[in-house]
């Protein structure tokens, strides 16, 4: 169990040192899912759905929601604590020794190449979400249907997720 | 650090209201942030709340909570930064807890309640694509950019490349374009548009023109 909770916040210490750019999913999907099996592609997306419709981080809480399930309240702390680590010290430290850093030339194109590489493997974790079980036609329809709305219309991912939810039910 | 008279008990319930009123990613916490910090309480000037949100988007991890490490930091030192962050996630951790605790305990042990979750899977799948593309437009400024992201879409998909490992190879060819590039131009200004770009240009409007 310690050792579980010890992994645990490795695990997610080493996801938000390595998440810039809006690559967390990716990540959560890469060591959550795959290499862990700490949950399915369903949990993490019910947690995704959960945390887009809940204030404050939206992907991130997922470390908190993992924890609980490697190690009940605990494990919830400690996923918590290691998610959230990096951001705190790192903003303190850029605070207080890096106010050098914004005018650092070669922060922007290092920033690019991984915004660049954060876009495609978020893409590529929504494709594996969608593909986890068997995908019928309608589930294609409803996840274009969600990405023009969320894109185009800039509709709330809340509500868009609701839709999905009434789409599914009636279906 | 700005040692302003804020106490600390006023501290946690600002940061814990800007929080459970954060709905809609960091640019809506930046929001709620200059209503409650620059606006309302004058807390801190406008220059800093900018500079505390373009540290934040280059920093690894949420970016929510770099942003309010970084003004809690600015109101009351290290230990204005913690009670900030603590405050600032006090709720959202508590819903998701209470989500989880729901989740594994009952949703999970019904097949027939999760089969109902296909179509917010379905709908998620286009939220996340939406996001992708949105990051995408910010850093891809010219097409062959968006080959690279295919490269790594592809890498990902085809051939199950590590994240981790994609990202490292793109810094890494940043670097390598940085290094090539002979610039000394100070990059502040590009530094402020990424951040103030990211999830729409809601940020940029409000931030700067309130």
């Amino acid at each position: 169990m310690i050792l579980d909770l010890v992994q645990l916040f490795f695990t997610s210490a080493l996801i938000s040192v390595t998440a810039f750019g809006g690559g967390s999913p990716a990540l959560f999907y890469q060591f959550g899912v795959t290499q862990n099996q700490w949950i399915t592609p369903v949990d993490l997306s019910a947690m995704l759905a959960f945390g887009y419709a809940t204030p404050g981080p939206a992907v991130f809480g997922t470390a908190t929601f993992i924890g609980y399930n490697v190690g009940g309240f605990a494990g919830a702390i400690v996923g918590t604590a290691g998610i959230y680590m990096a951001p705190f010290v790192g903003s303190i430290l850029a605070a207080k020794y890096l106010t050098g850093l914004l005018h650092n030339r070669y922060a922007g194109f290092v920033l690019t190449g991984i915004g660049l590489a954060a876009t495609g493997v978020v893409a590529a974790t929504a494709l594996h979400v969608l593909n986890y079980h068997q995908v019928v036609p309608w589930q294609i329809m409803v996840a274009v249907g969600a990405f023009v709305a969320s894109l185009i219309v800039n509709v709330h991912p809340v509500f868009v997720l609701l839709a999905g939810l009434l789409i599914g039910l009636l279906i | 650090v700005n040692q302003v008279s804020i106490r600390y008990r006023h501290m946690v319930w600002l940061f814990a209201k800007i929080g459970a009123s954060s709905f809609g990613g960091w640019a809506a916490a930046a929001v709620q942030m200059e209503k409650e910090l620059v606006t309302r309480r004058k807390l801190m000037p406008l220059d800093v709340l900018q500079g505390a949100v373009a540290y934040a988007q280059m920093l690894p991890g949420a970016t929510q909570v770099s942003m309010v490490a970084h003004t809690g930091y600015y109101l009351r030192g290290v230990k204005g930064a913690l009670l900030a962050t603590v405050s600032y996630l006090l709720l959202p951790i508590t819903l998701i807890f209470g989500f989880a605790v729901i989740y594994f305990r009952f949703l999970q042990q019904s097949p027939q309640l999760m089969s109902q979750l296909d179509g917010v899977i379905a709908a998620l799948c286009g939220v996340i694509l939406a996001n992708a593309f949105r990051i995408g437009t910010q850093h891809a400024k010219q097409f062959w950019m968006w080959g690279m992201v295919g490269a790594a879409l592809f890498a990902r998909l085809q051939f199950n490349v590590s994240p981790l490992l994609i990202i490292a190879i793109f810094a890494g060819g940043g670097l390598l374009v940085a290094l090539m590039t002979v610039s000394t131009k100070p990059h502040i200004m590009e530094a402020v548009a990424v951040a103030e770009d990211s999830d729409g240009n809601e940020i940029d409007q409000r931030v700067n023109g309130s």
